[in-house]
């Protein structure tokens, strides 16, 4: 059963919203809690006031379904691995923290028909509202904002009276209450709503919004089974990208295809360092760069030889531009794959979309095989775990809904100079 | 980090340009990274339209654009380097916008770029150490890029600095010990390269104001 705005009480009485994947999206002006340290998830999820059985409920309506018989510990665990990857999402609710949350806020008008109240920004983590106005880092668009409202004392002591002003909320000053105003708006922790006079059309809020279309999957066309009267036996392999008759449908959720490894190009270390050089020496965009250094681990340069065989999966039928494909294998890497992920004639497609942490869009059905031209030096490294959330439809209109996917990656890619290899033909 | 009215503008040109141009002839289907693309760029769109797009976007609203952009999922074996360069250069822009947050660069900010190129060379040849082989080959390289530039001979963002500039790749790390090496290094490569001006470089009234005492 899906599980929908789930409110949980934390340490010293904070309230939190719980975001699973299959909800619509939060305003995304509102950042979720960061959990990168998995020991600050660790000690957050023991501080909930959730029982056992509510994080049962919680890890099944996410997607994620634990073993019937874990114990108290191992639930917790499989919901802070969830959290670390931002499959689950948790928002503060501030304005429900020692504020009262108001019926309704004070409307001041402004020229046009226009009209703008202050909300506490954490009210957005429970509640859609079709046009909000954010101050971050604008304080002199703040100061002017507010200072073209004209408010009265009366109104100003009524529009901050239950927002999280930093300071001013007591002060009998009003340049003080304006000054704590303008801080909480800069600062993100205040927002303004804006009413026009007129009837807007619904806005669309994200991919999800837009209409849905299906498509008939292709067949496979990996391994032996495509030789002239060859017929596989059944397929061995259980995962939905090995359904022959579901297609994964992307557009119902606005979160993509996300790594989970952060890296800061400024300040990069020693060991990255180095494989920002070779991956610029080899002709590599600085955007790419970042995106190569974010998808792996563990980066160790490795020398190819000419004629060394380089592969790619893809979608079918898709021919494959060289000068622009980061994500490669290597002989090595390819015969891993092929070991753990070919059996009984067919190719485990969902494994190996996990192990090489391939995006929905690569449907994995077809090997590119490449030869090196020149000597050249690769970055070999270890895919690091990436998340999406997608669905899948299949023709007789079953549908999974929107489920949360953790491509666990392991796998070793290898990037290339941008014109060292050619394109086998006919492989 | 900025979130002004001409950010908002020039990704939803940025946008429409992707969508009227490279993505045209796909439909929005997920099967392909193209059919992706529009949704992805659409979204955006819609979003900024609707003054509802705080910079920068979140990285997971970005995953299709960042992956597709990366992996070069849009071209093809028949892609011609035009169309991967044309392509490409909306779709930085688009990263630069959303993903990062900066300004763009525009040919009013030339003069002020131009001025940030003699403060790096002037920086290089009073470097209180002796210059590496590279540093001293990014002196007539930049003398270069400062001539193409003022007289219009070069569009940034150029992208990779090799084939033409691989002095730029040593020198990237070298100079992080000269006293503002890091600082200038990256105003004057970010603007010709990435495309994109300082975040202090508002308006050219600030951007001349920034760069008056270089």
């Amino acid at each position: 059963m899906q599980l929908h705005k789930i409110v949980v009480e934390g340490s010293f009485g904070h309230l939190y919203r719980l975001h699973l994947p299959y909800e619509d999206p939060i305003h995304n002006a509102i950042e979720p809690k960061d959990f990168w340290d998995p020991v600050s998830a660790r000690t957050f999820v023991w501080r909930l006031q959730v029982n056992d059985e509510k994080w049962l409920r919680i890890l099944c309506a996410a997607g994620y379904p634990p073993d019937r018989h874990v114990n108290k510990v191992e639930l917790r665990g499989a919901a802070i691995k969830l959290l670390v990857l931002g499959i689950i999402n948790i928002y503060p609710l501030t304005h429900l923290r020692g504020f009262v949350q108001r019926a309704r806020y004070l409307n001041i008008d402004a020229p046009h028909g226009v009209q703008y109240h202050f909300i506490p920004s954490s009210l957005l983590a429970v509640q859609k509202l079709p046009e909000v106005r954010f101050f971050k880092s604008e304080p002199e668009s703040a100061t002017q904002f507010i200072e073209q409202l004209a408010l009265t004392d009366e109104q100003l002591a009524d529009v901050i009276c239950d927002l999280p002003l930093p300071f001013g909320l007591k002060s009998p000053e009003r340049t003080t209450r304006i000054t704590g105003l303008v801080h909480a708006l800069c600062n993100g922790d205040v927002a303004v709503v804006v009413q026009h006079p007129n009837v807007i059309p619904p806005r669309k809020n994200g991919p999800e919004d837009l209409p849905i279309e299906y498509y008939t999957p292709k067949p496979m066309t990996l391994g032996p089974h495509e030789e002239p009267g060859y017929e596989p036996p059944e397929n061995p392999h259980s995962g939905l990208h090995n359904q022959a008759e579901l297609t994964p449908d992307l557009e119902t959720s606005a979160e993509s295809f996300k790594p989970t490894r952060q890296v800061d190009m400024r300040n990069l270390s020693p060991k990255d360092k180095v494989v920002k050089k070779t991956l610029k020496d080899q002709g590599w965009k600085d955007f790419k760069v970042e995106q190569i250094l974010k998808s792996g681990d563990n980066f160790t340069e490795t020398p190819y030889q000419v004629g060394a065989k380089i592969y790619g999966f893809n979608t079918a039928g898709r021919a494959r531009n060289l000068d622009n494909s980061a994500y490669l294998l290597d002989e090595s890497g390819m015969a891993y794959v092929k070991k753990e992920y070919f059996k009984q004639g067919h190719w485990d497609k969902e494994g190996i979309k996990s192990y090489l942490a391939l995006p929905c869009f690569n449907a994995a059905s077809q090997i590119d095989v490449m030869e090196v031209i020149e000597p050249t030096t690769g970055i070999q490294s270890t895919i690091g775990k990436a998340s999406e959330l997608l669905r899948y439809d299949g023709v007789d209109g079953y549908t999974t809904g929107t489920i949360g996917k953790i491509m666990g990656g392991g796998g070793t890619q290898i990037t290339l100079g941008t014109s060292t290899l050619k394109l086998l033909p006919g492989k | 980090m900025p979130n002004t009215e001409e950010q908002r503008l020039d990704l939803i040109e940025n946008c429409t340009l992707l969508l009227e141009g490279p993505l045209k002839p796909f439909s929005r289907t997920d099967n392909t990274a193209a059919g992706r693309m529009i949704t992805q760029c659409k979204w955006l769109k819609e979003r900024a339209e609707n003054h509802d797009l705080p910079l920068p976007v979140k990285e997971g609203k970005l995953g299709s654009l960042l992956y597709i952009y990366t992996n070069g999922e849009l071209f093809t074996a028949d892609s011609t380097k035009e169309e991967i360069h044309d392509t490409e250069v909306i779709m930085e822009r688009i990263i630069s916008l959303a993903y990062k947050g900066h300004f763009l660069t525009k040919p009013l900010y030339t003069p002020y770029a131009l001025r940030s190129i003699d403060a790096l060379i002037t920086l290089l040849k009073a470097a209180p150490r002796p210059l590496s082989q590279y540093e001293q080959g990014l002196i007539p390289d930049l003398k270069q890029l400062r001539q193409l530039l003022k007289e219009g001979k070069v569009e940034p963002l150029l992208g990779a600095y090799k084939p033409q500039y691989p002095n730029f790749i040593e020198v990237e790390d070298s100079i992080e010990d000269i006293p503002n090496g890091k600082d200038y290094f990256y105003t004057v490569s970010d603007f010709i390269f990435n495309g994109v001006r300082p975040d202090t470089w508002l308006t050219p009234e600030d951007a001349d104001r920034e760069t008056q005492n270089l």
